[in-house]
C-alpha cells in the first residue's frame, strides 16, 4: 500500500473574511500523479502556495513526508515548485537563471545544468537572456527550475499554460518520465482538463475554496465511461430481467435510472425483453460523459460563472 | 546560510546593474574631477569646507556652479538641501585624492549610487518572482536578507575601492599630478565612511523589503541622500531643545548625518563613535527585514 506522501487537514486560507481555501482535507500517495482540477478562482494557486511553503495557512496542518508544524521546514527543500508564471531573471540566460538555484542548493556536479536543460528541452538557448524567450520556453525553464535538487514532490501550477501541442506533449512525456524513472509525486493543477486525464492517476476538484471531491482515475473514468442509459418506471423489476441476460456492470442509479457499463452492442435486445417483460422503457441510449461535463454538473455548472 | 550567501554573490557578479552603476558613478566622478581641473585654473579661497571661486570670468563660475552646487559662505553652519560637493580646507597648493574623495563622499555622491543599487538588488528577486522557486525551499527564509546584506556590503566595499582608483586616474589625467594627503587620515576616514555607507545601504535595503515597491523605496533612498529628511530632522531638533534638552544633537545619531559631517581629520573617538553607529543600525535594519520577510507570504 502507498504511503502518504501529502496529507492536509483542514487546511485554510482566509484574507480579511473572504476564504480562498476553506477546510481542504487531501492526501496524496507517494508515486501519484494529482491532478487538481478548478476554475479561475477556485483556490488552486493558494492551495499550492501553501503546500510549498510560499505562503502561511490562516488554520489547518500540513504533513509532509510525515513531518508537521515547524518541523515541515526540514525537508522543503525536498519540494520542487512551479507556481503561476515562471519567476526568472530577464537579463539572465537559463543557465545562470539554474546555476543560482544550485548555488543556493549547494550543488556543483559537473553538467548537472546541462542535464537539466536537456530534460527542458532549452541546450541550445546558449546566453540567450530569459527575456527574449517565448512563453513556452519560460514555462519549460519553470520546470526545470523546480527540478534543481531532484525533489520527491514536484508542485506544478498549470504547467501547460502558453505551450504550443507539440510542448504540451514534451512536458507531459517529461511529467510521466519522471514519475515512472526517478518516483517523483506530482502534483499538477491545469484548466485543461482532456490533457489532465492522459497522466493523472488521481484527481482533486476544487470549487469556491472547498474541496468538492477525491476520486482515483479508475473511479473517474467508471463515471465517465461508455453505458447504456436506460430510463424507466421501476428499475428494481429490471433488475432480474438483466440479471437473466448475464449484465452484470451495471447500476440503479434512482428511481428512474439504471446505467450499464458493458455490451452496449445490446441494447436493443435488452429493450426487447424489458418490454416483453411488461417494463415500460421510457428512453434507452448509448452515452457517456465528457470529464469536462462531469467537472461541470460537480461544480453546478456554467451558471456559477 | 553559506550557500544563500553564495547564491547571491554569485547574482551580484551576474547583474547588470552592479557594472552599469559603476559605469554611471564612474563618468559622475570623472566629470566632477574634469570642472575640478577648471577650478584648480582659477584664483581660489578656501573658506571653512566651502570653496569660493574668485574668478573674472562669469561664464566660467556658472558653468562649474552647474557641474558643482555651491554653497553660501556663512560663519554659521550651512544648510545644505540637495547634494553638495566642496573640497575640505587645505594649507597646501594643490588638490590631492584624499581632498577630492572627501568632498564626494561628504557630498553623498558614492553613497547616492550605493543606496540605488541596495534598492534595485534587494528586490529584484522579488519584482523578478524568483523568489517563488527558492522562497518555500529554505529552511529559514530571513536568512535571504542576510544574504542580500552580505552582498550589499561586498559592494559598498568594491564601490569605494573603485572609487578611490578611479579619482587617483582622474587626479592624474585632470590634474597632471597625484598627491595623496595624509594617508592615515584617508585610511581611516575612508574606513569608517565605509561602514556608514554599509549602514545606509541596509536601511534602504529594508525599506524596499518592507514597502516591496521600487519605485517608492527608490524615491525614499534618494531622498534621504539629498539630505530632505533634515527637515524632519531640524523639527525633531527644535522639539527637543524646546523639551530641555540641550545637550542632544539629532545629527550625531543619523547615519546620513556622520556621513556629513565626520571630519576629514577622523579622531579614533569619532572613528568608534560612527562604526558603533553603523552596527546598531545595520543590525536593527537586518533584524527588522528579516523578521518582514519571514511573516508575509510570497
Amino acid at each position: 500500500m502507498s504511503e502518504t506522501l501529502l496529507k492536509t487537514t483542514g487546511l485554510t486560507k482566509t484574507f480579511g473574511t473572504y476564504k480562498a481555501v476553506n477546510d481542504v482535507h487531501m492526501h496524496i500517495k507517494k508515486g501519484a500523479i494529482y491532478g487538481f482540477i478548478g476554475r479561475n478562482g477556485a483556490g488552486k494557486t493558494t492551495f499550492l502556495k501553501m503546500i510549498s511553503g510560499l505562503s502561511t495557512p490562516t488554520s489547518g496542518e500540513i504533513e509532509l513526508f510525515g513531518y508537521k508544524g515547524k518541523d515541515i521546514r526540514k525537508v522543503s527543500s525536498r519540494i520542487g515548485c512551479l507556481i503561476e508564471s515562471p519567476g526568472l531573471y530577464g537579463n539572465m540566460s537559463a543557465y545562470d537563471n539554474l546555476k543560482i538555484k544550485c548555488k543556493l542548493f549547494g550543488i556543483n556536479r559537473d553538467g548537472y545544468i546541462e542535464k537539466i536543460l536537456k530534460t527542458i528541452g532549452l541546450e541550445e538557448t546558449g546566453n540567450k537572456k530569459t527575456k527574449h524567450f517565448s512563453l513556452g520556453m519560460k514555462q519549460r525553464l519553470g520546470i526545470g527550475l523546480a527540478l534543481i535538487g531532484e525533489p520527491d514532490l514536484l508542485v506544478l501550477d498549470e504547467p501547460i499554460n502558453g505551450l504550443d501541442p507539440q510542448g504540451i506533449v514534451e512536458v507531459r512525456d517529461t511529467i510521466l518520465r519522471l514519475n515512472e524513472q526517478e518516483n517523483m509525486t506530482i502534483l499538477i493543477s491545469s484548466h485543461i482538463l482532456e490533457e489532465l486525464s492522459k497522466i493523472a492517476t488521481d484527481y482533486g476538484i476544487i470549487h469556491n475554496g472547498t474541496l468538492l471531491q477525491q476520486i482515483t482515475r479508475e473511479e473517474l473514468m467508471h463515471h465517465c465511461s461508455e453505458r447504456i442509459e436506460v430510463v424507466l418506471e421501476e428499475p428494481k423489476r429490471a433488475v432480474p430481467i438483466l440479471d437473466s441476460m448475464g449484465f452484470t456492470k451495471y447500476q440503479v442509479v434512482n428511481k428512474e435510472h439504471i446505467n450499464i457499463f458493458e455490451r452496449l452492442e445490446d441494447s436493443g435486445r435488452l429493450n426487447m425483453e424489458l418490454n416483453k417483460a411488461g417494463i415500460m422503457v421510457k428512453e434507452i441510449f448509448i452515452t457517456n460523459e465528457e470529464l469536462e461535463t462531469y467537472y461541470l454538473n460537480l461544480t453546478g455548472g456554467a451558471n456559477n460563472d | 546560510m553559506i550557500n544563500a550567501i553564495k547564491m547571491d554573490l554569485y547574482r551580484l557578479y551576474k547583474t547588470k546593474s552592479t557594472y552599469v552603476i559603476w559605469c554611471i558613478m564612474a563618468f559622475v566622478l570623472i566629470l566632477s574631477s574634469a570642472t575640478l581641473k577648471m577650478v584648480d585654473n582659477t584664483t581660489t579661497v578656501h573658506v571653512n569646507d566651502t570653496m569660493v571661486m574668485e574668478d573674472s570670468s562669469d561664464d566660467l563660475i556658472s558653468g562649474i556652479k552647474d557641474g558643482m552646487k555651491e554653497e553660501p559662505v556663512v560663519e554659521e553652519e550651512p544648510i545644505n538641501i540637495g547634494l553638495s560637493v566642496g573640497l575640505p580646507e587645505s594649507q597646501e597648493n594643490y588638490i590631492t585624492v584624499y581632498d577630492v574623495i572627501y568632498g564626494n563622499v561628504q557630498g553623498k555622491i558614492i553613497a547616492l549610487f550605493i543606496v540605488i543599487f541596495a534598492v534595485l538588488f534587494a528586490t529584484s528577486d522579488l519584482n523578478s518572482g524568483y523568489i517563488k522557486n527558492i522562497g518555500g525551499q529554505v529552511e529559514k527564509r530571513g536568512c535571504l536578507i542576510i544574504s542580500k546584506a552580505v552582498s550589499i556590503f561586498v559592494y559598498t566595499v568594491a564601490t569605494m575601492v573603485l572609487s578611490v582608483l578611479i579619482q587617483i586616474v582622474a587626479n592624474a589625467v585632470f590634474l597632471g599630478y597625484i598627491k595623496w594627503g595624509n594617508l592615515k587620515d584617508f585610511f581611516v576616514y575612508m574606513s569608517t565612511e565605509t561602514f556608514l555607507h554599509f549602514a545606509f545601504a541596509c536601511i534602504c535595503m529594508t525599506i524596499a523589503v518592507l514597502v516591496r515597491n521600487n519605485m517608492v523605496s527608490m524615491i525614499l533612498a534618494v531622498c534621504m541622500t539629498m539630505n530632505v529628511l533634515t527637515i524632519l530632522y531640524g523639527v525633531l531638533q527644535k522639539l527637543i531643545t524646546k523639551m530641555g534638552i540641550k545637550n542632544l544633537k539629532i545629527l550625531d545619531y543619523t547615519i546620513t548625518g556622520k556621513i556629513s559631517m565626520l571630519s576629514n581629520h577622523v579622531t579614533t573617538k569619532e572613528s568608534i563613535s560612527a562604526i558603533c553607529l553603523s552596527i546598531v543600525f545595520i543590525i536593527i535594519m537586518v533584524v527588522l527585514g528579516k523578521s518582514s520577510f519571514e511573516k508575509k507570504d510570497i
